[in-house]
């Protein structure tokens, strides 16, 4: 980099002192910054490593020694009393039955829904938008009993389907899709219907087989808002039998299935429910983070 | 005011890329430097180390007697007019001036007649209040040199500020610039990739291509005496025509012989570039400039002469661009090539490399408009051959001393 | 949108492809619109029907069961003193310390993390994604998780150990967090007219206390869970400032931290409202945490209006208690956000005072009232 000569050819003295505690100062910002990243990532991903540690020890042990991640004696009763004392595999039942249906059906009828104000031309087009979007702008937790008197009164509560309808109205991936959907040239469609199809023939096997990025979004934002979804689950079931994971494990938490102090069982199973949800997120991580950060790029 | 110097300055990049290699170059106090060359060649780059932008990998750079290498871009003194402006688009025009006078924590009073007097000299008084968006594009880009401006810097720097404006826009604000620089007599380097905004404007003129520094010369200079190929080709428009050659032996007289025509090379040609004797029996490239080439009437027999087939004409007013296919080999080097990057001329060789079935080039000449000629017609254009230029056809240096 | 001439309502029963269109469109939007419907809107009226009702939970709040009884919940909750007004007023309460408090540290540290994610470092991936993995799980999850942290014997009371210092029993602990600064600073003993005097049943004096400890491990865990979002709300806008931006600021002689005041920060104005706001509204209505964790103990000092709400309806048959409670947050939330979108407000419309400009002509109107109202801060 710089000479070492303490002259230029002019005869002046070079700044020699600049150039060295400049680079000190370069390095340094960047030790700082890494520093603040390793400690604040620290702060996050700790608990997480402490959880699944726990999950793996005995009761006494992670009550004496709740930071360490080392479990001593490591033990996987935890598991066996989640498959064997309490439901877990039929939390897990409902929760996936739940989820998939919600996924699916949400990943259908927001298409659909999007496709339609896309691009279908029909009078009350705009203000059937606004009302979707002014109704979802409802906080959720003023809904919970509005909602549990009407599923009530329509006789599906603690049913599958009290637990899953009135999931599938998702403003959110309606908008999502609507944009992809203005996003595509008209022309593929427009020469699909010269060449004789149908609105919904041109929906199905042409429009909806191009949106795929933006239904693997609508996908992956449905499946995690199901999965971790709670209070929505209280008030549309009361039946243990139809106790999804999040219910479950809540209630272990809550002590209502009669568990008092004993955390590696309710670590356990937090731990687990949340690996697919984790597992979800890792693969799509960019995706998600995109979509999070409001840019839809598809 | 200070002299800008790079000492054997070489930028590289993570992957291996070398943007800039070995520059060294000297810009005088007060001096219009520009920086020119096509799209890669390095020259944004280099403004950017003086600015501090980006990180020198090698070499010195010098600001006045300092080495700036590792000062903070806020530490050396040096304004910058960028491509985009990157005005602040959240203040105002005044705020936007004066945020630097502000950074130096200068008090209102003090700031307030130096912005007023900025503005004025831009004509931007009356929009002091304004935000960016609510600016033209020629207005934003005058904000953009008021900013430089009213921190009396040591240096300017200007990224090629002028393209993104019209093309009347262009011109005016490059006399403007030209002027307030004289005004000011602060030295200033200038990128840009138009060689005619480089011409116009800069005392001395570095053409750069793939991070090497080709020539660093007054304007004049790089037209008449072009150091290579890639130069040569650059500088001027319509650029230089460029054909094979062979030099040989008739007597005592050198000959130039250029497809079918043999060209009789003056004592005084000679006895300007002595190396051109040792190419005798070799092939060269030789550059014959537009203007160069003169309309002689037809069918008139005589050396000197290059006959050809008039494909197009361009009106020009006062003059015309004959475009005259000849029987000749172009010579299509990348030197040559790289060098018509923005004109038309590129086309024009695609063109006729693609259906020639003999060696045809196609010349352009610069001709008074009261010369007649009519397209499919062939004339005779006679050479100043006291004009012409000779370059090696392997390394496109110029055959000269 | 339409290109014809015609008029849209006249389109809808022309055969052929404009009909069509209408026809398919409302088939498509059907499912969504008629679920909107049943599940939201009609909801929202029955809801609201059993505000102003006694309907105890048995038949159909619709049928026989439910009488009229005009505005007597609301009163119950807001004007008469008794149980549900007492409870009321401390869930507002409570909430409202959590609101101030979760909102603006969890604006502050997503825009830190945001800032600090931006740099060009060689793995910056891996730690975007750490930050944003807590508010991909579940809230199920990340209370139980720390409930085991937060216990008086638990992971966090360890770590303060090691610094010598005495955890306290955290989510047992009712004690209000200004109530126990006060104490330090020697006041312990409300005077008479804070004991006295009562707002929603609650007296002044608890209006006072802050959030217990116990709700502090609330906000800690907020700010946990929603950091990571909003972290990657205020990346895509920082992300959205072009970099020369920036190196003008640099170059003009802007530190690292001035580039951020001056340069920065102003041109996120709008994400920062939109946390802000976002933020309003999803801390009014926590409910998930509280109905897992502590149910709104210790002496009700996790008690949030929606899990009254929840509480009175379900465990206590109170429904029309409930849904009242309901609507009033819901108004209360509405509040809050339009409250913040005004104090936040651009105020690039009022005419700003001129810092660096000529002075205009005369003293004028402007002037006076620009003097608050300068947007680029000292």
């Amino acid at each position: 980099m710089s000479g070492t000569a303490a002259s230029t050819a002019r005869g002046e003295p070079r700044k020699l002192r600049t150039t060295k505690s400049a680079v000190r100062r370069h390095r340094a910002g960047r030790m700082l910054t890494y520093s603040f990243l390793a400690a604040v990532a620290l702060i996050y991903l700790f608990p997480f490593l402490i959880a699944i540690a726990t999950s793996f020890k005995t009761e006494p042990n992670a009550t004496a020694n709740p930071l360490s991640l080392a479990p001593s004696p490591p033990t996987t009763s935890a598991f066996h009393q989640l498959y064997q004392d309490q439901d877990f595999l039929l939390w897990v039942k409902n929760s996936l039955i739940v989820t998939l249906s919600v996924t699916f059906l949400r990943v259908f009828l927001d298409s659909l829904a999007g496709y339609a104000l896309a691009r279908l031309r029909f009078r009350g087009r705009g203000a059937a938008f606004a009302t979707i979007v002014a109704v979802m702008a409802v906080p959720g937790v003023v809904l919970l009993i509005p909602k549990f008197l009407m599923i009530r009164q329509l006789g599906i509560y603690n049913t599958y389907y009290g637990m899953i309808i009135p999931l599938l109205v998702d403003a959110a991936g309606v908008f999502i899709m609507k944009n992809f959907f203005e996003s595509i040239p008209t022309s593929v469609e427009e020469s699909a219907r010269i060449d004789g199809a149908g609105i919904f023939r041109i929906y199905w096997s042409i429009v909806l087989p191009m949106a795929r990025p933006a239904l693997i979004t609508i996908f992956i934002l449905a499946f995690q808002g199901s999965w971790n979804e709670l209070a929505h689950f209280i008030i549309s079931a009361q039946s243990t039998s139809l106790n999804t994971l999040t219910k479950g494990v809540a209630q272990l938490a809550s002590g209502q299935l009669g568990s008092g102090n004993r955390y590696p069982l309710k670590l356990a199973a937090s731990t687990l429910m949340t690996i697919p949800v984790a597992v979800l997120f890792f693969v799509f991580q960019r995706r998600i983070m995109n979509v999070a950060s409001g840019a839809v790029k598809e | 005011m200070a002299g800008i110097t790079f000492d054997n300055v070489t930028k590289t990049y993570g992957d291996g890329t070398r943007a800039v290699s070995d520059l060294n170059l000297d810009v005088e106090d007060g001096e219009f430097v520009v920086f020119v060359g096509p799209s890669g060649c390095g020259k944004t780059t280099a403004l950017r180390m003086i600015a501090g932008l980006e990180e020198v990998s090698d070499g010195e750079i010098r600001i006045g007697e300092r080495v700036v290498n590792n000062l903070q871009p806020r530490d050396r003194d040096v304004a910058m007019v960028f491509q985009n402006y990157a005005l602040y688009p959240h203040m105002t025009v005044a705020e936007n001036i004066g945020f630097a006078l502000r950074m130096r924590k200068m008090s209102k009073q003090e700031a307030r007649p130096r912005i007023e007097e900025t503005a004025r000299i831009l004509g931007l008084v009356d929009h002091l209040d304004r935000k960016p968006r609510q600016l033209s594009g020629g207005q934003r880009q005058r904000v953009a040199m008021g900013r430089a401006i009213v921190r009396e810097p040591q240096v300017f720097l200007m990224d090629e500020p002028l393209s993104n404006l019209d093309a009347k826009l262009r011109v005016q604000m490059r006399a403007e610039i030209a002027r307030i620089q004289r005004q000011l007599s602060v030295t200033t380097v200038y990128v840009t990739h138009d060689q005619v905004e480089a011409m116009t404007m800069g005392d001395r003129v570095a053409v750069l291509r793939r991070g090497l520094l080709q020539q660093f010369e007054p304007p004049q200079r790089l037209y008449e005496q072009p150091a290579n190929l890639f130069v040569a080709s650059f500088i001027g428009s319509p650029a230089m025509n460029i054909l094979e050659a062979t030099l040989e032996r008739n007597g005592d007289d050198v000959v130039c012989r250029v497809g079918s025509t043999t060209l009789t090379l003056p004592a005084e040609v000679l006895s300007a570039r002595p190396a051109l004797v040792s190419y005798v029996g070799k092939s060269v490239a030789v550059g014959i400039r537009p203007e160069a080439l003169h309309h002689s009437g037809r069918l008139n027999g005589g050396s000197g002469r290059l006959r050809g087939v008039v494909r197009a004409i361009e009106a020009l007013g006062p003059e015309q661009l004959a475009h005259v296919e000849v029987e000749a080999q172009p010579v299509l080097v990348e030197d040559v090539v790289e060098g018509l990057v923005d004109a038309d001329q590129a086309e024009d060789l695609a063109e006729i490399m693609t259906d020639s079935d003999g060696a045809k080039a196609m010349l352009v000449a610069r001709l008074d408009a009261s010369a007649s000629l009519r397209p499919e017609e062939t004339v005779e254009l006679a050479v100043d051959l006291r004009k012409l230029h000779f370059f090696d056809l392997e390394s496109g240096a110029t055959i000269g001393a | 949108m339409e290109r014809s001439a015609r008029p849209a309502w006249l389109r809808l029963g022309e055969p052929g492809i404009r009909g069509r269109q209408a026809a398919a469109g409302w088939l498509f939007l059907a499912p969504v619109i008629v679920i909107l419907g049943v599940f939201l809107v009609l909801p929202i009226l029955m809801a609201a029907w059993v505000s102003f009702s006694d309907w105890s939970g048995n038949g159909s709040p619709l049928g026989s069961h439910a009488h009229f009884v005009g505005l007597d919940n609301y009163r119950h909750l807001l004007t008469t003193p008794g149980l549900d007004q007492n409870n009321f007023g401390t869930s507002i309460r409570n909430n409202f310390y959590y609101v101030i408090l979760v909102v603006p540290i969890q604006t502050a540290v997503a825009l830190f993390l945001a800032v600090l994610v931006n740099r060009r470092v060689k793995g910056v991936g891996f730690f975007r994604t750490a930050f944003y993995f807590p508010s991909v799980t579940s809230s199920v999850a990340i209370t139980v998780l720390f409930l085991f942290l937060f216990s008086p014997a638990g992971a966090i009371n360890k770590l303060l150990s090691y610094a010598g210092v005495n955890g306290p029993a955290w989510l047992y602990d009712p004690r209000g967090l200004f109530h126990v600064i006060l104490g330090q600073l020697g006041v312990s003993q409300p005077s008479s007219s804070l004991s006295n005097g009562t707002f929603l049943g609650v007296s002044y004096w608890d209006w006072l206390s802050g959030p217990s400890v116990a709700m502090c491990v609330f906000i800690v865990m907020a700010v946990f869970t929603t950091s990571g979002t909003f972290m990657l709300l205020f990346l895509a806008a920082l992300q959205n400032i072009d970099e020369s931006v920036n190196e003008a600021a640099g170059l003009d002689g802007a530190t690292e931290w001035r580039k951020f005041r001056y340069i920065t920060a102003p041109m996120i104005k709008p994400t920062i409202f939109t946390v802000l706001t976002l933020g309003v509204i999803g801390t009014w209505q926590i409910f998930d945490q509280i109905y897992v964790g502590t149910q709104g103990s210790p002496l009700g000092t996790t008690l949030t209006p929606a899990f009254l709400s929840f509480n009175a309806s379900f465990n206590g048959g109170e429904w029309g208690v409930g849904a009242a409670v309901a609507f009033i947050l819901f108004a209360i939330i509405v509040f809050f956000t339009v409250a913040t979108r005004v104090v936040t407000r651009d105020r690039d419309r009022l005419p700003r005072r001129r810092r660096f400009g000529p002075k205009p002509g005369g003293p004028t109107r402007r002037s006076r009232v620009a003097s608050g109202v300068s947007g680029v801060q000292r």
